[in-house]
């Protein structure tokens, strides 16, 4: 189970990110909570991702690059697909 | 692998949509809803992906059925990086107060959004045909 520690701080998170729409918050925090119960790296990815207080080009680089980078192969390493 | 595939779309969406919300309030700008809308689709697919990593090596389903999911995770990759090129195309439109070029950034972010959803739901879709578990 999710720790109510754990639970508190993406409350938080989400909280400081849009603190005038309370329902919607609401369920997303559900949502989160179990998709990040058995995945901690969700919540720090996330987690980082909320608190950015502003974006740069050079985010935005770093993210695309960062996608063309996790290719198939990468994501997949015991695939069955010969290398090209 | 332990993850929800399926709460996964929906955080996933969901939070394209709580983020749409807080562009649309002003509360963020567009380029960092566009930013925020990207990462979460790239963390939430890469989560995703590690399920069908996890069904290949137990299960081999073969090179037909690698290669389908192979080609829509493409497709999805091209759909997320059109959508972070025109957040970035934002960003450069909302620094240099052209309206002409926020409004066309903005179209492209609208058609990247699309595509990027569409993208996301076919290749939670496929994984599921397959046979992927996805509570």
């Amino acid at each position: 189970m999710l720790d109510q520690e754990t639970a508190d701080s993406i409350s938080r998170i989400v909280g400081t990110a849009e603190p005038f729409v309370p329902p919607l918050v609401v369920l997303v925090l559900s949502i989160v909570r179990q998709a990040i119960e058995q995945e901690p790296r969700i919540e720090a990815a996330l987690r980082a991702l909320f608190t950015k207080q502003s974006v740069t080009p050079e985010d935005f680089d770093a993210a695309i690059a960062h996608i063309r980078a996790t290719t198939y192969a990468k994501l997949v390493p015991k695939s069955d697909i010969p290398p090209s | 692998m332990k993850k929800h595939g399926s709460e996964l779309i929906i955080v996933l969406l969901s939070l394209a949509g709580l983020t749409s919300y807080f562009g649309c309030q002003g509360c963020k700008s567009p380029a960092q809803t566009a930013y925020v809308v990207g990462q979460t689709t790239t963390i939430t697919i890469e989560a995703t992906m590690g399920l069908w990593a996890d069904y290949v090596d137990k299960h081999h389903p073969g090179v037909a059925a690698e290669n389908k999911v192979k080609l829509a995770y493409e497709q999805y990759q091209k759909a997320d990086i059109l959508l972070l090129t025109a957040g970035k195309a934002m960003l450069e439109a909302q620094t240099s107060s052209d309206a002409a070029k926020q409004s066309s950034a903005q179209a492209a972010w609208r058609q990247a959004e699309a595509a990027l959803t569409s993208s996301t739901i076919q290749l939670y879709a496929l994984l599921q045909e397959l046979g992927v578990k996805l509570p």
